[in-house]
Order: C-alpha cells, then structure tokens, then sequence
C-alpha cells in the first residue's frame, strides 16, 4: 500500500447528537470543500460572472393563457438591440426534454400564460426591460383548460395490474371511494435560473446554474443543429435546484445561445424572482382517486388506483414523472390486488416539471392518507393498521418486480417511537380529541426506489465515469473525479471524492472534483432521480479500485503521462424489466423512511404550528452522515412546505403566488429541530453500502403532517397545502 | 429617469463617491459599481435577506435601500465582513454545523448572526430563530443553521471575541441637495416633484418590481431623504404623549422603553429584523396598505399624524389621514414629521390588551387579517373598550358605535349582548379573496377573534384559552 496513514486524513469535528451513530468510517463527517467559499462570498455564481462585451437578454412572456397569435408589434429598436425569436434555432425551435414538444419561443400559438413570445438582447439591461414592456401581441383567445377535472386530452396513459384486482372486487364485503389532491410546488431555490452563452469561432460555450451539463448540451445540438464537438457546457456554482434545474436550463440556455450566435457577442440572462416563478416548471399538482376493497375480514385486498397529474402544456419529462408515480402507488404498503391508470393530462399551465421526489410525493400522499383514512374507517389506530401491510423483503411491488433485499421497518418504528413518543402521544390526543388546543400527532412511511427506471442506467443513460490520476509532487499524485454529476448543494463534490478517497486509500484532499465541464468530463448522467451516489459513486468506486492497482502495478503517474480508468455502468443480471408493458423491477433498490409530524392548530384562526418532526431512514450506509442529515432536513422542510404552507394557485392560468411575499416557504420560525436518524442496512449494490437518499425526505412528512392535521380537527384530510383557508370552510 | 446626483459612504473601510440615482438599490450599487458579489440577490423584495449588509452595524437588506439614503452611512458587506477573526470563527462554526448547503444563502446568515451577536452575545434558541427569521434558506430546513449559530456562540466566547458595538449615530454632516436639513428645503423638494422615501421597503421593493415589469408605471426616482431633518429623527415622550418622528425606524420605536406593549407587538410582526432596522412608522402609515400592521393599533391610540407643507403645519387623526388602499390626505406638497399619541395608562390588573396578527406563516409574513383591542375592565364593568380589525376592508375597520354598546357592561351584559355587537362588526367587515386568503376565511376568522377578545376583555372566559 503506497499510502499509510490515510485514514488519519478525515476530519472528524462535529460530535454526534444523542441518539446518533454511524457503523462504517466512511459515515464520519468530513468539513466540505465548498463551505469556506461560500461563507465568504467568494463563491462566483453564474450572475456574478461577467465577459468583455457582454448582451443581456430579457424574455417578453404571454399576458394570455390561450390564443393564436395574429401579430407581434415591436417598436423600432434602438442600435445594438436585437430580437430573438424561435425563427432564430437552425435546428428545431424545441428543447429537448426527454420529449421534444416545449418550444423557445412560441410560434402560432400560445399554450400558457407567460410562455416566452420572443427575447430582446442588448448592451443595457434597463434598456431591454423596457423595449420587452412595449413590445405587444394581438391575439385571438382559445377556451383554455384549466384543471385536471376540465382536461379531456392526455400525452400518456398507463396502466399496471398486479395480481387479480377485478376477482378481489367481486369478493370485497365493502368498497371505499376517495380522493386526494396534491398542489402545484415551487422549488424556490435561492438562485434564480441564470445562464451565460457566447459562441466564437463556430463554438458555443455555455455556462449556467443546472443540474444537467449534458441534458443542456443535448438540446443545444438538436436546436441549433451543431454538432458535439461545438458545444461545451460549463456548470458553474448552484445555488439550489431541487429538481427545478434539471429541466429549465435547457430552456434558457437555448435561448441565450440562439442570441449569442445571432449578435456574435456573450448573452447573459438571469431571471429575477418573479420572472423565475413565473417562467419556470413546478411540481405536477395530482388528482389520485382510490377504490379500495375489504373482504369480510377486514382485510385490505385491492386497489384501484386512478392517477392523474396536471402535465402543463407540453409533454416533457412527465411520463416518467407519471411512473414513478404509478410505480409506487400503494406507497409503502403491500396491497396483493392492484390496478393503476395513470395520466399526464394536458391543461394551459406552464409544463411541470421536475421536483425533488419526482411524483413520489403525490403518490405517496395518496397513498399514506388512504391508509389513515381506512384505519379511522376500519376503527383502527393507524399506526397498527399501516404496519400490518408495510412491505416486507420477497414482497412484490406494483410492477411485480421483487424486493430483494432487507427492509427494516420493524427496527424503524422502533426508532421513530423512542424519538417521538408517537403511539403514547397518539393515544393522549385521541382521549383528549376535541380539548384546546387542537393537537395531533401522525405517522407515515415511504419507499424510494433509486436511479432510472428499470434498466435505463444502462441502456438510456449509459454513465461513463472517468479518473485521472496526475503527480503534483515528486511522490504523490492527485485524482481527477470527471464525471458529469454536478454540486448544487447536496454535498456531491465531498461525497464522491469520499468515495475515491476510500477506495484509493488517499487523504481527502488529493481527490479533485471540479464544477463539471462537458469538454472535460464523460456523460455520466444527470444530477437526478437520486442516483450520484448509488450509481456514479459505485462507479466511481469501481474505477478507483482499477486505478488503485494500475498504479501500485506500474510506475506513478506523471504530469505528462497521467493514469487514467473509465468505469460504464452494466446493468446487474439478477434485475427483470419490461419496459413495454412496466413488469419486473422497477428499480434496482429501495431507500425507506418513517415519519412522524406533531401539530398544534388553533381553534380559532385554524393556523397549523408544527411542535415537533421527527424521521427515520433507511438509506443503506451514509456516505457523510452530516451532509446525509442535512439532505434529510431539507427536504423534510420542503415537505412540510408543500403540507401546508406553499400554496401556488392559478387563477386564469396565472400564478397568483408570484414572490416569496405570497409564495410562503418556510423560515427559521416555522419549526422547531427537525429530528433525524438512521438504521444501518448497508445496500449490497451501492459503494460501501450507500443507496438512494435525495429525495426519499421529500415524500413521506406531508402524509404525516396530514395525519397529524387530521387527529387535531378530528377530519380526514385530504388535499394539501392544508390551509387555514381549507380547515375553516371545512370545520366552520 | 431621475437625475444623477453623487453619493458618499465607506464601504468595508474605504471610501467610495458614486454617481448615481437617487432610486438606485443599495444592491446594485454593492454589486455592480463596488463589484462586491458576495452579497447576492435572491428576490429583490425584501423577503430572502441573500442581500443583507450591515449599515451602520445594523442589520439592512440591501435591495430596499435606496442610494439617496447612503450619505455618510458605513456599509459592511461580506466581503469586508470575511477579513475579520469574528468571521473566521463564525464560518467555521457553519461549517462544522454542516449549516453551509447551496451556500446562496450563506453570507447573509453569517452577516445576521454578526448582527445577532453583536447585540445579544449569548443569544436563547428563540432568539436565535428570531434575528435570523429575514434569511431563507431553501436547502438546509435550518436545524443546522441554528446548530451553527449556537456553536459560533461557544466559539466567541472561547476566543473571548467581542463585537465592537456600533451604536447607529445619528450623522452630522454637509446636506446635500437631496438630504434636506430642513422642512422648508423638502418642502422645496416637494414642489420640484422629488418624493421622500425612508427605509424604501415599501417604496424601492415596489418601484424596483415595476421597472422590471411596467417601466411606464414605476413612476420617477426622484427621492430624498429625511434623515437629516432634526425633527423627524426624534422620538420623546412629553406629557403622556409619545412623538415618534417620520425617520425613526422600527426597530427603534420597539426598543423605545415608553412605547407602548400593544404597539411593540404590532410593530415586532412587521417583516423581519433587517426589514425592521430599516422601515419606519410613517411610511407604514403613508403606503396605507390595508394589512399595514400598524394601523388598527394606531386606530386604537387615536394617532395624530403631524406634517408640514406649503400651506402650513397640520395635525391629522389617522382616521382622516387614511382615505382609501394606498390613498391618504397627504398633499403633494406635504411631508409627515411625526406621529403622536396618548399612552396609554396601565395601571395593573384592570387594563387588558390585545394584538392577534393572521399571517402566511410564522415568520415575515404578511397580514390575512389582524385585530387589535384594548380595554379596561373596573369590577366586571368594562370601563373602556376599543377595538380595530386589519386588512378586512378597504381602512382599518373601527365602530364606535360597538365600542359605545360595549362600554359600560357588565359581564353578564356582555354575555346576553355578544351577537349584537357581532352583529355590529359583521357588517363592517367587507374582506376580499386575494393571492393570500379568502373573504370567507378572513371574515370568519375576525369575528371568532372578536368574540374571544370581547369574552376576554369582559371576563366572560377566564378560564379558556387565551395563550396567544
Ligand atoms: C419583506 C417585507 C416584509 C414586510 N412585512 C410587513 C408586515 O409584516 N407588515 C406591514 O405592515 N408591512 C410590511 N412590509 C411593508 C413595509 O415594510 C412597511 O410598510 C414599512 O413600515 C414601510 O416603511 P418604510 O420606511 O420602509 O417606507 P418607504 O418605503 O420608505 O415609504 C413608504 C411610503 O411612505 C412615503 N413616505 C415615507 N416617509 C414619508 C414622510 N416623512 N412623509 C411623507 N411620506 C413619506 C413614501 O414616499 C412612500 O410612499 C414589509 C415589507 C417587506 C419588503
Ligand atoms: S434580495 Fe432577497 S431580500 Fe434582498
Ligand atoms: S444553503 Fe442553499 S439556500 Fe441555504
């Protein structure tokens, strides 16, 4: 071993909390390597950057939800100024995400109110604003859909059996009919989206905040019909994305390229908040109805799940929001019998998009409150209820895939009620229903299955990692980490070099992770679907073993002669998919959680406050505990958000929500800590153990909210955001 | 476009003479003519605190302030923050927390915290949550942002770290055209169509949101500044009267020991601390937005708004002051020097109050409603009772009539006459539905809230709830 001492090399600083451990080293918090930029302001975010002879570019959206558009008037320009239309993309005026229907700019018609008529680039910013505000359209109006109820078209339409539901309905003693509705969400990063693009000498450059370089990439080719080798795309620091910069960019890059080539000079375009929320895609709002059959025993023998989401105008990435969605219909609950339809229905709102959980939020919520909803029906305590039909390992999921390996909910529950004291809470709220003030306490659990679907990793994505390894000093030598996985914030620059670090037995700090760069790193796929750990980490793993033992076999690297592995992701044998008809496995692994939500409303206002939040995970081995913990909060608080205090709604198709003066997320006030834990159930698949854990805190705490929310006002809940609005029409 | 005129301050130690507009944002100035990007924008309305700076060691978001207020002011950003040991200590502490995710947020939590501390050196978790309420952080859930705080906390001490305690003085120095020293000077400035702004959180966050969207209707950026006028900066209490000049900021008047509890708490739910350091009473009055918080209290404190014009020196009640949304009596030609009132006498045991704020959420939130009351109960006798409702019709709403029913009750009186006096007020609560709630909701929701304060002020219910 070339490198003694190694393990001496990790920092360990914060000491655990009460009721904290980790199992395996590699969970030991490291300082991460952004932090002391950050804290400075040192860090350079896309709107901080600025190149010699720089346009800005402002979009003019549509003030129609739905029309023709008969003429565009634009005032006479002042020298210098230019306008750019979807007339200026050589290739095709739509970006491509994962469907290629969402236009630049609209062309005859206009789909949803805000969609971008045209852009206006030019040297000053004020100048552009201004034009844009003159510029006018005459349109014709068309009807406009505007729920999931109106809409009558869809893009899609699926449907999963598992089992033999219709026989389970025939011998059902009773049937249950419910619905549950999910809201529009705002991601609310704290960046707003911003991209640079300059194209020089038949190159086109393009720098931005994204999740996606190579996403971004692909879409500038097929719209401005370049080929690779002229199109680089550099990430550039992130300030947040959730989802919300997985699609977007595509968008805004393709716009600001179309007025770079067409002026030749750099385009910048940031978009300020209002323009951000107004312009960009959200979460898909859904309406799931479920039908339930109990047989004379009381059991729960099937489901019939109806599962529509509100797609926006265009297409894009929402099939396969609606697969997740559908795949995990009966959320983390074995039901034997199960029929799901699902829809993307077509409405003229601005095309949903990608949002941290990626349908499995909706699903869930669905899910989780049906359950509470049949133990209250049932006389049961739902947490006894729910436990009873919690998946279990050989268990088959909706898609009859199997699940594998281990599911630990039993040491879970056990966890969450040393933590929360649930069932004695739940017990005393429900002796004192009715007392002031209002308190409840609710439960709920989550599945998440990791990575693309079924063997898409391998035949849609087909991840490449690359590491480099070079000399810096006469006897050491540093690796490169290239791979397209980007940092926004999550923590992946620290993590996957963590993962190297180990598996090559190097201090920390000789593995480099730079902002991703399409001329230098391979496509190891998005910054999605939480995969960059499970997927890109064990590649990542595997190559740096590689390199590890080309190095100790040979002479060290050098600057001029660097060793270098590449590692592409094969899909594991043991794992069936039928993409045509959804049948096997869905996804190679699970990560689970338990949640629990304690509320206190007020009788007279109907204002919810959250007393306490509590969570147990099960996300195979942390790679970072801290920056694993960190994740598991944040998302616990945009849960919490969506549960009750984010509230998006379109009147006309118009946001009404259009700042964070309206669009409420939550502050330092609104709750109290936001308990965390984690059971060790290392996933044999990941490296060191590690699976799926970006999204998994984002889907279970509003089904738990709900509970809470329900026990209080001794009402099912059934629609989120729970507004106070909600509950006092509701209760009044 | 407004003319441009030159501005002076020290920024991070050095000076700096920048020409400019008199409406230009603070934070462009920060960022774009200084070049200092660490202070970001993450909303440009006041709400996210990514642009907060210290002005004066206190705590402002630079995207409110107008550059006409700058005149010799000392501005600290994160960039001349960053060279400090407390700034070491405190981005370590963030960093040992695991509180630094996307890191947009970052600076301006470190500049909070800085401004927390400077203050409060051993801060309660409540008061942690509380001086860093105005920073959002969408990345974090804050638990670790808190966490961090408090580790910074234990780090100061250790290094024996003490803030230099910058008291904000008020400045002497040269007027300029548009820091007027005295009325006659604004009163110029009036008449050449220049309009006074104060802490801009109304005017600038406004302004600003419609340049980006409706340049014809943003109006001019002809502003000056108040606060060289003596009289507007003072705050005194003579005769049982409070005078509160145009200038002073809220967070100056919550901290004023004679203010009075009811109007310290109304004042408190106003934005956050940064939003706070900088906005004043006047232009919460002047702005007359239906959910300013500081109305109904005012309604009750029969407030006389006192200003001077052309045509000479006024005293207002702010019932007459305030004629419709946004619209008061205010000439052209007219300034606001101060605002006034009785105190309220508070001798132990029979004087009640209460301020009940309805907002989007628990912190820098906006009114769906408020109510405030204030009362005095002699031997189950309610002796005085005022009442007044927010953001539920066009004005404050305020019945003398009711409070002319209630006053003089007994509590079984009161009991036996409660749906009258309902009765009364439902018919002057006339609420709309908008972006933030219903007409349904706020309307239900006052008179559950007018019942539990007459109930309250009248002894009905001791034993009920009450824990607001
Ligand atoms: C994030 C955020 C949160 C907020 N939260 C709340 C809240 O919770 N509750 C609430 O009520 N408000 C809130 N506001 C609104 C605002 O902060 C308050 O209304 C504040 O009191 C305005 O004071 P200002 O000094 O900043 O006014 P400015 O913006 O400076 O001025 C407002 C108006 O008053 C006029 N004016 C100012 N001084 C004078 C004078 N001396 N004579 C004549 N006219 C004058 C100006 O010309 C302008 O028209 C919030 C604002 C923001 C940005
Ligand atoms: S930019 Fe958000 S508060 Fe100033
Ligand atoms: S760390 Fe991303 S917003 Fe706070």
């Amino acid at each position: 071993m070339r490198n003694p001492g190694w393990a001496k090399s990790y920092l360990f600083k914060v000491p655990l909390s009460a009721g904290e451990s980790y199992v395996h080293r590699i969970s030991k918090a490291v300082i991460r390597d952004d932090a002391a930029d950050k804290s400075s302001g040192k860090a350079k975010y896309l709107s901080d950057l600025r190149l010699p002879g720089m346009l800005y570019l402002v979009v003019k959206p549509a003030d129609i939800q739905h029309a023709r558009v008969l003429n565009i008037y634009i005032p006479k320009l002042p020298e210098n100024y230019t306008v750019i239309t979807g007339k200026d993309f050589k290739g095709q005026n739509r970006a491509t995400i994962i469907a290629e229907d969402w236009p630049f700019f609209a062309e005859d018609e206009v789909l949803y109110y805000g969609q971008p008529l045209l852009a206006v680039a030019g040297p000053e910013l004020d100048i552009c604003e201004e034009l844009c505000s003159k510029i006018t359209a005459e349109y014709e109006g068309l009807p406009a859909v505007s729920t999931i109820e109106e809409a009558q078209e869809f893009f899609n339409d699926f449907h999963i059996v598992k089992g033999e539901p219709e026989q389970a309905f025939k011998n059902a003693a009773l049937t249950f009919d419910n619905a549950y509705r999910t809201g529009m969400q705002e991601q609310a990063y704290m960046e707003p989206q911003a991209m640079i693009a300059d194209f020089q000498n038949g190159m086109l450059t393009v720098q931005g905040s994204m999740q996606c370089p190579y996403y971004v990439k692909n879409s500038l080719m097929n719209a401005l019909a370049l080929n690779a080798d002229k199109v680089r795309v550099i990430q550039t620091v992130t300030g947040g994305a959730f989802g919300g910069k997985e699609d977007f960019p595509s968008i805004l890059a393709g716009q600001a390229a179309a007025a770079a080539i067409k002026t030749g000079r750099p385009v910048k375009v940031v978009l300020d908040r209002r323009l951000d929320m107004q312009l960009t895609p959200k979460r898909h709002p859904s309406l799931i109805q479920i039908r339930t059959a109990v047989d004379q025993e009381g059991q729960i023998t099937a489901m019939d799940i109806d599962c529509r989401i509100d797609a926006g105008a265009y297409q894009t990435l929402s099939a396969v929001v609606l697969e997740r969605a559908i795949f995990i219909c009966t959320g983390a609950y074995n039901i034997k019998n199960v029929h799901v339809r699902g829809r993307t229905m077509k409405t003229n709102h601005i095309p949903s998009g990608a949002f941290r959980g990626f349908g499995g939020p909706q699903a869930h919520f669905a899910a989780d409150m049906n359950m509470h909803f049949l133990a209250h029906t049932l006389g049961i305590p739902p947490l006894e209820l729910k436990k009873k039909y919690l998946y279990r390992q050989g268990d088959h999921s909706v898609t009859n895939g199997t699940f594998r390996d281990q599911i630990k909910f039993n040491e879970m529950i056990e966890k969450i009620e040393e933590a929360s004291e649930y069932s004695s809470k739940w017990e005393e709220y429900n002796r004192k229903a009715g007392s002031r003030p209002y308190k409840g306490v609710g439960i709920s659990f989550a599945a998440h299955g990791g990575a693309f679907t079924g063997s898409g990793e391998q035949d849609i994505i087909k991840s490449l990692v690359r590491l480099s390894a070079e000399s810096a000093a006469s006897d050491e030598y540093i690796v490169r980490v290239l791979v397209s996985n980007v940092e926004m914030g999550q923590g992946a620059s620290t993590t996957l070099r963590k993962i190297v670090a180990e598996a090559m037995h190097l201090p920390l700090e000789r593995i480099i992770f730079n902002q991703s760069d399409t001329s230098e790193v391979p496509d190891s796929g998005p910054t999605v679907a939480s995969r960059t750990i499970m997927i890109v980490g064990k590649l990542l793993h595997d190559a740096a073993k590689d390199l590890l033992q080309k190095i100790d076999s040979g002479p060290l690297p050098t600057k001029e002669k660097p060793i270098e592995t590449g590692k592409r992701y094969v899909h594991p044998q043991e794992f069936e998919w039928d993409e045509s008809t959804f049948t096997g496995d869905a996804y190679p692994g699970y990560s689970w959680s338990v949640n629990v939500v304690e509320v206190e409303v007020d009788p007279l206002t109907y204002v919810t406050k959250v007393i306490g939040s509590w969570a147990v995970y099960d996300v195979g081995t942390p790679i970072d505990i801290q920056i694993v913990k960190g994740q598991m909060q944040g998302g616990t608080a945009q849960s919490l958000g969506y549960a009750y205090l984010e509230k998006m709604e379109m009147s006309n198709g118009r946001p009404a929500q259009l700042s964070f003066t309206d669009y409420t997320i939550p502050t330092t006030l609104d709750f109290p800590d936001l308990q965390c834990r984690f059971i060790d159930n290392p996933y044999r698949l990941g490296p060191y153990g590690a699976k799926a854990a970006g999204e998994l805190p984002n889907i279970g705490p509003a089904a738990a909210f709900a509970a809470a929310v329900s026990q209080a006002t001794g009402t099912i809940i059934t629609a989120i955001p729970v507004t106070p609005e909600k509950l006092e029409a509701e209760l009044r | 476009m407004s003319p441009p005129f030159t501005v002076d301050f020290e920024i991070d130690g050095r000076s700096v003479s920048l020409e400019t507009r008199p409406d230009r944002r603070l934070l462009d100035l920060i960022r774009e003519d200084v070049g200092i990007t660490g202070v970001r924008e993450g909303c440009g309305g006041g709400e996210c605190g990514a642009c907060s700076v210290l002005l004066d060691g206190r705590l402002i978001n630079s995207c409110c302030m107008p550059a006409v207020q700058m005149k010799g002011c000392n501005i600290t950003t994160i960039d001349g923050f960053a060279k400090t040991e407390e700034f070491t200590l405190i981005a370590d502490a963030f960093a040992e927390a695991g509180a630094v995710q996307c890191g947009f947020c970052t600076p301006g939590f470190i500049m909070a915290t800085a401004a927390l501390l400077s203050h409060n050196p051993r801060p309660t978790d409540e008061d942690i949550r509380t001086g860093l309420s105005g920073i959002l952080c969408r990345c974090t859930g804050y638990t670790m942002v808190i966490e961090a705080v408090k580790i910074a906390v234990e780090k100061l001490a250790a290094a024996d770290l003490q803030f230099n305690q910058q008291t904000p003085t008020s400045k002497t120095m040269k007027a300029t055209s548009l820091s007027p020293q005295t009325i006659a000077d604004a009163i110029r400035l009036l008449n050449q169509g220049y309009r006074p702004v104060a802490g801009g959180t109304d005017l600038i966050v406004r302004r600003h949101a419609l340049l980006k969207s409706e340049p014809k209707n943003a109006g001019t950026g002809n502003l000056f500044s108040c606060r060289q006028i003596v009289e507007t900066n003072r705050m005194y209490q003579e005769n049982g009267r409070l005078n509160i000049g145009s200038s002073v900021s809220l967070t100056d008047i919550i901290g004023f020991p004679g203010c009075p509890p009811l109007l310290r708490k109304a004042l408190s739910s106003i934005g956050s601390p940064g939003i706070r350091n900088a906005a004043t009473l006047a232009g919460n009055i002047c702005n007359a937005g239906p959910a300013a918080d500081s109305l109904p209290v005012l309604y009750l404190l029969n407030a006389k708004i006192h200003t001077s014009g052309g045509s000479g020196t006024r005293d207002i009640s702010i019932e007459d002051f305030i004629t419709g949304p946004g619209r008061t009596l205010l000439q052209p030609d007219e300034l606001v020097l101060s605002i006034c009132f009785k105190i309220p006498d508070e001798a132990a045991g029979e004087h009640g109050w209460i301020f009940k704020k309805v907002g989007t959420r628990a912190a820098n939130a906006l009114s769906k409603l408020s109510v405030a009351a204030l009362w005095k109960n002699a031997n189950n006798t309610l002796t005085d009772f005022r009442l007044a409702i927010g953001a539920c019709a066009p004005t404050v709403i305020r019945s003398f009539e009711a409070e002319q029913l209630i006053i003089g009750s007994t509590t079984r009186e009161l009991e036996q006459h409660l749906p009258q006096y309902l009765a009364v007020y439902g018919k002057l609560i006339r609420p709309i539905d908008d972006q933030r709630s219903t007409a349904a909701y706020r309307k239900n929701t006052a008179l559950k809230l007018i019942e539990h304060i007459i109930k309250t002020a009248g002894n009905i219910h001791r034993n009920e709830n009450k824990k607001w």
